[in-house]
């Protein structure tokens, strides 16, 4: 039996957008095929990890978080800051091995690392970002509470600067996961005490001063607490600042691509 | 034309560092056939993936205009928990646009004939399945060189008899660099022998004389 070839097409040279964005597109279906395509219940594992989590903190906090909570219903305070909070460490905690695991798909030239990088966390995002608007919508069918539709913007706003930044901190995640070695384990743990640090499973308006202040040097609260005032304008919103937390989206974006590039070629050096 | 100038390639152990080659100068011409002889550890599949961009020499440079394959081996770079489908769109979305694809796919299951395999995880294929898939993948893209590392050196007589004459169509526009310790493929198919030994390469017009040299080095080298 002969087989024909194809009609001879040759392998075009193209502008390096054009391969990174065809990079970004296969990647992108592979890894939604390889994630969700050997489970049963595929995509909604993320949903389901985010609603346990949410119901073990409303049996151990709901009681005392239901008297001190300004102005926001628990359930909603916490999946506001959980869901985004988890693309962030996901994204960030998934680069940390990147190196190693991306080996087998930069076989083909036109991956690079960095395409690995955007085309995951871009899946984080989708995937994430599905799960806060099926919680948030089911719930509030359900009525278990309202939500203000007045700043959806803003809410839109934010995951996408939380997105850029988490880009960022992967880029950066990835080459200390590399050269780090047994910093990669503090790193972790680094994250752990984050979770605490960003007032996730409590409002920071019961924190007293002057730990207060120092919270709130924390870039990540001022992107989740604007999410929580959007959804319920009652939730108080003075202590945001917006622009810090931009601020530090440029510099860790600047830094983590300063540091790729910076690299580049060291990664795929074999030694 | 693929130029190779200058490279140098060393790997560190714990005796020092170890030279695979030094200042290598090499130019492939195009549509020509290389066959890359040199015994195990010589630094074939190094060469081949430095030429690919996948690896980075220490000092020197390649230069080329040319698209080049991937490094075609006999594993292939498969996602085993997807189907060979799935892999090989994989591929074609980043080679080719998206309307060549079908096609693509379509010569690539007619050329590896692995039957309802096809669609079934990798990670269910023999090796033998596996290299013919990746073998076949590679030929289905038009590229100006094709480096193939002990790749097609597999299958039943069918699939041989195939690939020589997908090979024999493929060499008539495009230009090859074999690794293959099958010196009869070498001496049959190459146009000029490249020996790799005492870290640099020796460039043989005769694919004969380069087999000749090629096995009085590994004869003498077990002495």
């Amino acid at each position: 039996m002969s087989v024909q070839l194809p009609p001879y097409r040759p392998v075009k040279h193209r502008s390096g957008l054009k391969v990174m964005g065809a990079a970004f597109h296969a990647l992108l279906m592979r890894e939604l095929q390889t994630r969700f395509g050997g489970y049963r219940l595929g995509y909604l594992w993320a949903p389901i990890e985010v609603i346990f989590q949410v119901a073990i903190y409303l049996v151990i906090f709901g009681a005392i978080m239901h008297r001190v909570l300004p102005g926001m219903d628990y359930k909603l305070f916490l999946i506001a800051g959980m869901v985004p909070y988890q693309m962030l460490s996901r994204i960030a905690n998934r680069s940390l091995g990147a190196v190693e695991a991306n080996q087998g798909l930069l076989m083909y030239r036109s991956v690079r690392h960095i395409d690995v990088i955007i085309a995951r966390s871009f899946l984080e995002l989708v995937i994430y970002f599905f799960t806060f608007v099926l919680l948030i919508g089911l719930l509030v069918l359900f009525g278990a509470f309202s939500i203000s539709l007045a700043n959806l913007h803003i809410i839109l706003f934010c995951w996408i600067t939380l997105f850029i930044f988490s880009f960022g901190l992967a880029l950066i995640m990835m080459v200390i996961g590399y050269y780090g070695g047994e910093v990669s384990k503090i790193v972790s743990l680094i994250f752990t005490v984050l979770y605490f640090a960003s007032g996730i499973i409590y409002s920071i308006h019961i924190v007293p001063e002057p730990y207060f202040s120092y919270l709130l040097y924390n870039p990540f609260i001022h992107n989740l607490e604007l999410i929580r005032h959007a959804l319920a304008p009652n939730y108080p919103a003075y202590h945001i600042d917006m622009g810090y937390f931009l601020k530090w989206m440029v510099g860790i974006n600047f830094v983590g691509l300063l540091l790729y590039k910076a690299v580049e070629k060291d990664l795929i050096r074999s030694k | 034309m693929i130029e190779i100038r200058g490279v140098s390639k060393s790997f560190m152990t714990k005796q020092g560092r170890h030279y695979l080659f030094r200042d290598l100068n090499l130019t492939i011409a195009d549509k020509q056939s290389v066959g890359l002889l040199g015994r195990n550890g010589a630094g074939k599949s190094t060469l081949l993936r430095i030429i690919c961009g996948l690896d980075e020499p220490d000092t020197g440079e390649i230069v080329t205009n040319s698209t080049i394959s991937w490094p075609v081996g006999v594993a292939g770079g498969f996602q085993g928990s997807l189907t060979g489908r799935q892999n090989v769109r994989f591929v074609c979305r980043l080679y080719s646009s998206g309307d060549y694809i079908d096609e693509k796919i379509r010569f690539v299951e007619e050329f590896a004939d692995i039957g309802n395999y096809f669609d079934m995880p990798v990670k269910s294929y023999s090796s033998g399945m596996k290299a013919r898939l990746t073998f076949g993948l590679s030929l289905a893209f038009d590229f100006d060189y094709y480096m193939l590392d002990e790749a097609g050196a597999v299958g039943d007589a069918a699939f041989r008899q195939r690939s020589e004459q997908i090979l024999a169509a493929r060499r008539e526009q495009a230009g090859f660099l074999v690794v293959s310790h099958n010196l009869g493929d070498i001496e049959r198919n190459c146009d000029i022998g490249i020996v790799l030994m005492n870290q640099t390469a020796h460039v043989f017009e005769d694919t004969k004389e380069a087999i000749e040299v090629y096995k009085e080095h590994v004869h003498k080298a077990k002495k």
